[in-house]
């Protein structure tokens, strides 16, 4: 899941960011109105957390520009300002949920992780699929046998954007983009070898390979 | 209570009906002087003229020459009479017939006096001493002013009558005077009302020169209510911003703490962000001011159910919107907003299905109730809310700061909260506030 982290307090920005790479995001900052409208505009994000008080251009003016280039990834806005008509402003524009500061990290993630599910016709807390699920607070995968394993961070992150969308191919150039952050090393080639891994865990009928085109996760019709 | 209306008609009725009336008096004494010197001149003439009537035999017996006397003086009962006397004689005019004329003793020469005549006719007399031939001639003349009299009333009377009329037809056009000079203040009174009902943000400053400077006063004092509301709410917010972000940063740092010091870190940030909030939203409230707006419930609740509706997404709440299409708030557009968004978010967190939103208006009050299928409050908690009235605190776990804010902002708007049981089986919340002045 890719996630695009607007605040301009790079102390705070970056103790989040933190806490939401080690919940399977990969989180790209920007600092101020101008650089969050260009990457929201130009990047695939799968969601972002929006500061409505920012240096050079209000938050307001960022979720309104990216609404309107039909960037319609799930938006939080995080702010100071808790008046209701500042929310009612937010969210007419098109923001989807709202956390005000001080805010509980752990409040974040949870939101943000609500806001994916949803964004992606999940309605259930877990993401369940197939009888495994994989449990988003300590990134487990329990198998329809009952048994757990443990999975590392890209493990994670790419079964997790498999089950969210099943049935569509995702290009390996796809998932690399919703995978990595901005200025990771991007090989695509890893992608193969992250695939094969989860096949060995659950099963290779669910990950099929098409041919030129990508995987597509889920039963073969 | 003066009113300018009531104060106009009352000095300008009094004084124009005691003008009125001294010019009927005025009138009066006019026609009395003007006749009686008029019959004073006559009588003079007429005494005059009897003089030259008057001669002595060489007896000294009083003779007169019948030609020298206006023959008025020999018909009977003319009103016109005259009594001559010398040492020697006394002669009455053929008028008198079988009266006598008499003038009281004390009357001095040539002094017009009133007497009552023959057969009671009032009279103005004048008594005349010359000497003629060496002789001594007393001559009482007097003419009845019956006639005059009445002519006098007559006049007086039409213009009573006249002098009455005209001064009805001028009061009662000064009432309609008066009112169309006060109707630019009327008119200014009703800009005032539909301001505060929110149907106009200015008064008309082309009104007459007296009232020009009030209404351009009430005019920049708005707008420059308006501009401080909008700059002071800026600030806040930016305040809010520089306050709450270092405390979200002192709060991620309170996760690397070990227990005891991160909790007392906690607790403290939730001390400062609870007495900052409440403070910045209670500063941040337009009140009951003269900057008004209508605002239609129906669009003010949609707003904030899409907005909860969203936050509360995946518990697929069902909002019961009752609210008439024309049902209109009035009051500052954020503060209702905040009201109503607390209100509504109250129902939300504790509602299991379902928030039902509905009016219910009385001659004084416009209400909106809103409640809730949750569990509900305790019977001891809800009296507890509602005992507590205006000083209802954080202590109510759930509720607190919301529940602070929304009794803030009801009672700036000299407005009702009320607390009960829902018949859905959570917490009913009914929110009254004053209907605009008609």
């Amino acid at each position: 899941m890719r996630l695009l982290l607007v605040e301009d307090d790079a102390a705070l920005a970056e103790g989040l960011g933190r806490r939401l790479r080690a919940a399977g995001f990969a989180v790209d900052i920007a600092g101020d109105g101008i650089d969050a409208e260009h990457l929201g505009r130009e990047e695939a994000y799968d969601v972002a957390v929006l500061d409505l008080g920012l240096p050079q251009k209000s938050g307001v003016e960022v979720l309104q520009s990216w609404r309107q280039a039909h960037r319609d990834f799930p938006v939080l806005i995080l702010t100071a300002r808790d008046a209701w008509e500042d929310k009612i402003t937010a969210f007419k524009l098109g923001a989807d949920d709202y956390v005000t500061k001080p805010f509980h990290d752990e409040e974040v993630v949870v939101r943000l992780q609500a806001l994916v599910r949803r964004a992606h016709g999940q309605a259930s807390p877990q993401l369940e699929s197939h009888g495994m699920m994989l449990d988003e607070g300590d990134q487990s995968l329990t198998l329809a046998d009952g048994s757990t394993t443990q999975l590392t961070g890209t493990e994670y992150r790419l079964l997790r954007y498999l089950m969210l969308n099943e049935g569509k191919v995702l290009s390996k150039s796809h998932l690399v983009e919703h995978l990595y952050e901005f200025d990771d090393e991007r090989d695509s080639n890893i992608i193969e070898v992250y695939i094969n891994r989860l096949r060995q865990l659950i099963g290779r009928e669910l990950i099929t390979t098409r041919r030129g085109q990508g995987y597509v996760y889920g039963k073969p019709t | 209570m003066t009113s300018l209306r009531l104060r106009f008609s009352l000095w300008l009725s009094v004084s124009l009906t005691l003008f009125v009336i001294l010019a009927w008096i005025g009138g009066m004494l006019a026609a009395r002087t003007l006749t009686e010197n008029y019959i004073h001149t006559r009588l003079e003439h007429d005494a005059e003229n009897l003089l030259l009537a008057i001669s002595f035999d060489v007896h000294g017996a009083l003779e007169l020459d019948n030609t020298h006397i206006p023959p008025i003086y020999s018909r009977v009962f003319s009103g016109h009479y005259f009594v001559i006397t010398t040492p020697s004689d006394v002669e009455y005019s053929r008028s008198l017939w079988d009266e006598n004329l008499a003038a009281p003793a004390d009357i001095g020469l040539d002094e017009p006096f009133h007497l009552a005549g023959p057969r009671g006719a009032p009279m103005l007399a004048l008594k005349m001493a010359y000497e003629k031939d060496g002789r001594s001639v007393n001559i009482l003349i007097a003419e009845d002013v019956s006639e005059f009299r009445a002519l006098a009333a007559h006049f007086l009377l039409i213009f009573g009558l006249t002098g009455g009329g005209f001064l009805l037809l001028l009061l009662v056009g000064l009432q309609g005077l008066i009112r169309i000079s006060l109707r630019p203040v009327d008119e200014t009174v009703t800009q005032l009302r539909q301001m505060h009902g929110g149907e106009r943000d200015a008064i008309e400053t082309r009104v007459p020169s007296e009232i020009a400077p009030l209404t351009r006063e009430i005019n920049s004092l708005t707008a420059l209510f308006v501009r401080r509301l909008e700059r002071s709410r800026t600030a806040l917010g930016n305040l809010a911003h520089a306050i709450k972000t270092p405390l979200a940063l002192a709060r991620q740092s309170a996760q690397r703490l070990p227990e005891p010091e991160a909790r007392d870190l906690n607790e403290a940030i939730e001390r400062i962000n609870n007495s900052v909030e409440r403070e910045l939203k209670r500063a941040r409230l337009a009140g009951a001011s003269i900057a008004r707006h209508r605002v239609h419930t129906r669009d003010l609740i949609n707003d904030l159910v899409g907005v909860l509706g969203k936050i509360y997404a995946e518990r697929g709440l069902d909002f019961d919107m009752q609210v008439p299409n024309d049902h209109l708030l009035v009051g500052d557009q954020a503060d209702l907003s905040e009201l109503f968004g607390n209100v509504l978010e109250n129902a939300c967190k504790w509602a299991r299905e379902a928030v039902r939103i509905r009016t219910d208006d009385t001659d004084q009050t416009r209400c909106v109730i809103i409640e809730d299928d949750g569990p509900g409050l305790h019977a001891e908690e809800a009296r507890q809310l509602i005992g507590r009235g205006a000083r209802l605190d954080e202590a109510v776990p759930g509720h607190g700061l919301g529940l602070a804010i929304m009794q803030d902002i009801v009672t700036e708007y000299g407005g009702r909260l009320e607390f009960g049981r829902s018949e859905l089986g959570g917490l009913r919340v009914t929110v009254c506030l004053p209907r605009p002045e008609a």
